[in-house]
């Protein structure tokens, strides 16, 4: 029997993997989706959408207001980010404390942790010299209006900028493996170390009995089961609660099981420009605000891009009006407007086991989203924009909460022990924890939560 | 009517194009929909969707078949305007709008085309072309496997 089963494979779940492995665990890895390396990641934006993410590329809010994009495959939702790494400052460690009870949320905490990660974490920031118009404008923009922007660190090594590598492509998985996700930092040398891998196996039910965790599901149409000495749920905000529901119910066990959801609601700015701007050649993301007035608002502005198929989605109109839009596709600057909502979201599952996320804005969230646009029409006019396109189509990528972490088990579903109340051998460390939303890129302290909890785990 | 999806019969995939010709008519650059042909490479979507909701999705074409041209034409046109339409009613418009959406443009920005097409597709009419280095692969210690012999630049269709 393995000593842990683990279930996903992302940022938590292939770190998780990696660390337990290292201190001579026997480890299981699960993952729901198809494995991919970089020679077969599927070809273009449509299929890359289509087999990469859950739902067939996209999963809406209850009323649709959201889409939300989730990877599905070996990696995770690291295989198709953007690998930006950030610290929480205080002002995030001090929401989680505040929400949870939880007291090792701190900088001083974390410090150790995070250090660990950058030593054995390829990451930097893209060199000036390979920014693109889009990043250029963007600082061009917060410099005239006089807000403070820093470089992207994101998780990346030898892209190649120099010989015209466009990042956009690894939204769909990166060709080359310079961006290091799970399946380049994690996976595979926990392979070397005995992690054995089962994909295409999504996780439906678990239960404790006779000393291990009993895990369910169906790999490739058939009914699998298999079991360890403990579990670990890495499958993020709707998949953890999606175990967890279909294993408990909506039930007393787990009273708060679902709630706390939140997600950076985002929203796309274009500004259209009479020279090219070429927003989808090179580093996709080079800069990011930061600048102390901006985040005590609660408001995050990146300088970000996406493919043609997500950008006519997003852009208004039908018909000519739409080709109309799409034809300055080259001539967009984009500026992404995200908020820092309150956990008021939750999440069920349908009697078939689909994800309903109820995700509404409350009346702060809108307020922050007015004046985060209104900013963001500002700085386009200030790069110099000719025209400017408001996407009110949000969408959300950090799915966060819905397992919420806490003192008390009448309001939290995981302990400051990363165990699941009401299990003695269950336990998670990913995004589905969350207390509250962050205001900042949450993937880092996702992978020092994992590496906290791995610890934990090992010491036991 | 044969039709080249495993999914769509063909009052369901004449329903298609007259949805994705409802969306993008084409103009004197740009084809329309059904011109491209890109509803052949439909099942790459198909296959991947949800079963409830390719079988929601695949009645709703049914029913489009049927629907007259000026009418789905404005019902496109009502569903670009139900972003701040409250209650149940401007749920299912939002639903409809991302799922029609969500088909018709990604075939019709895949860079995909029918056999029979023989113009640029709307990806090449943009001159949108991206591009990452792997030339360096074989020789790299990032390559845990390598074709010595593959292109030095891989196109992101990788066609």
């Amino acid at each position: 029997m393995h000593d842990f089963v683990i279930i996903g494979s992302g940022v938590s779940g292939g770190r998780i993997a990696f660390e337990l492995s290292r201190g001579g665990a026997r480890c299981l890895l699960l993952e729901a989706g198809r494995a991919y390396d970089r020679s077969s990641f599927p070809a273009g934006e449509m299929a890359a959408s289509a087999k990469l993410f859950w739902g067939g590329g996209i999963e809406v809010s209850k009323d649709a207001r959201f889409g939300f994009l989730r990877g599905k495959c070996l990696g995770g939702t690291s295989v198709v980010n953007q690998a930006d790494l950030d610290r929480f400052d205080d002002m995030a460690f001090d929401a989680f404390r505040d929400r949870s009870g939880v007291s090792f949320f701190t900088a001083a905490d974390f410090d150790p942790v995070y250090r660990y990660l950058e030593d054995n974490v390829a990451m930097g920031e893209i060199p000036r010299q390979y920014w693109n118009q889009n990043a250029l404008h963007f600082a061009r923009a917060f410099d005239a209006r006089g807000y403070h922007w820093k470089p992207i660190v994101r998780s990346q090594t030898d892209c190649r900028h120099d010989q015209g590598s466009d990042c956009i492509v690894c939204l769909g998985g990166c060709p080359r493996d310079a961006k290091q996700s799970t399946l380049v930092t994690c996976i595979p040398q926990a392979r070397e170390l005995g992690l054995e891998v089962e994909t295409e196996f999504e996780v439906d039910h678990l239960a404790e009995e006779d000393g291990a965790v009993r895990v369910r599901g169906r790999q490739r149409d058939q009914e699998r089961e298999v079991s360890a000495a403990k579990c670990i749920l890495a499958a993020g905000a709707f998949g953890n609660t999606r175990i967890l529901w279909r294993s408990n119910g909506k039930g007393s066990r787990l009273p708060a099981l679902g709630r706390s959801f939140c997600c950076h609601p985002q929203y796309m700015t274009f500004g259209v420009h009479d020279e090219l701007v070429d927003a989808h050649k090179g580093p996709l993301q080079s800069v990011q605000a930061h600048d102390e007035g901006i985040r005590r608002q609660g408001i995050k502005f990146e300088n970000v891009f996406a493919g043609p198929i997500a950008t006519a989605m997003l852009l208004p109109g039908v018909g000519r009006e739409h080709l109309a839009r799409m034809r300055q596709l080259r001539h967009l600057a984009c500026i992404e407007v995200a908020v820092m909502d309150e956990p008021t979201g939750n999440i069920h599952i349908t009697p078939s086991g689909k994800v309903v996320a109820d995700k509404k804005l409350t009346g702060p969230d809108r307020e922050k989203i007015r004046r985060g646009l209104e900013m963001a029409i500002d700085l386009h006019n200030a790069a110099g924009a000719r025209e400017i396109i408001r996407c009110d189509q949000g969408f959300g990528l950090h799915l966060m909460g819905g397992c919420p972490i806490g003192v008390d088990d009448r309001t939290s579903v995981v302990g400051p022990d990363f165990r699941v109340h009401g299990y003695c051998r269950v336990y998670a460390a990913d995004s589905s924890i969350y207390p509250t939303a962050p205001g900042i890129n949450p993937s880092f302290t996702i992978m020092a939560l994992s590496v906290m909890a791995s610890r934990m785990f090992l010491a036991r | 009517m044969p039709t080249k999806s495993r999914y769509l019969s063909g009052t369901a995939w004449r329903g298609l194009e007259r949805l994705g010709d409802a969306v993008l008519p084409g103009d004197d650059q740009f084809p329309s929909f059904s011109r491209l042909g890109c509803a052949e490479h439909v099942d790459v979507l198909l296959g991947e969707m949800p079963a409830d909701d390719r079988q929601s999705f695949i009645t709703l074409l049914k029913v489009i078949r049927f629907v007259p041209g000026f009418l789905l034409r404005g019902l496109t046109r009502v569903l670009e305007r139900s972003l701040n339409v409250p209650g149940p009613v401007g749920a299912a418009m939002r639903f409809l709008r991302l799922g029609i959406k969500g088909v018709v443009l990604s075939l019709y920005y895949s860079g995909e085309k029918g056999g029979s097409y023989q113009g640029q597709t709307p990806l090449e009419l943009l001159d949108y072309q991206v591009s990452v280095y792997t030339g360096d692969l074989s020789n790299s210690p990032l390559a845990a496997s390598g074709d010595p012999n593959s292109p030095t630049l891989l196109n992101a269709e990788r066609s």
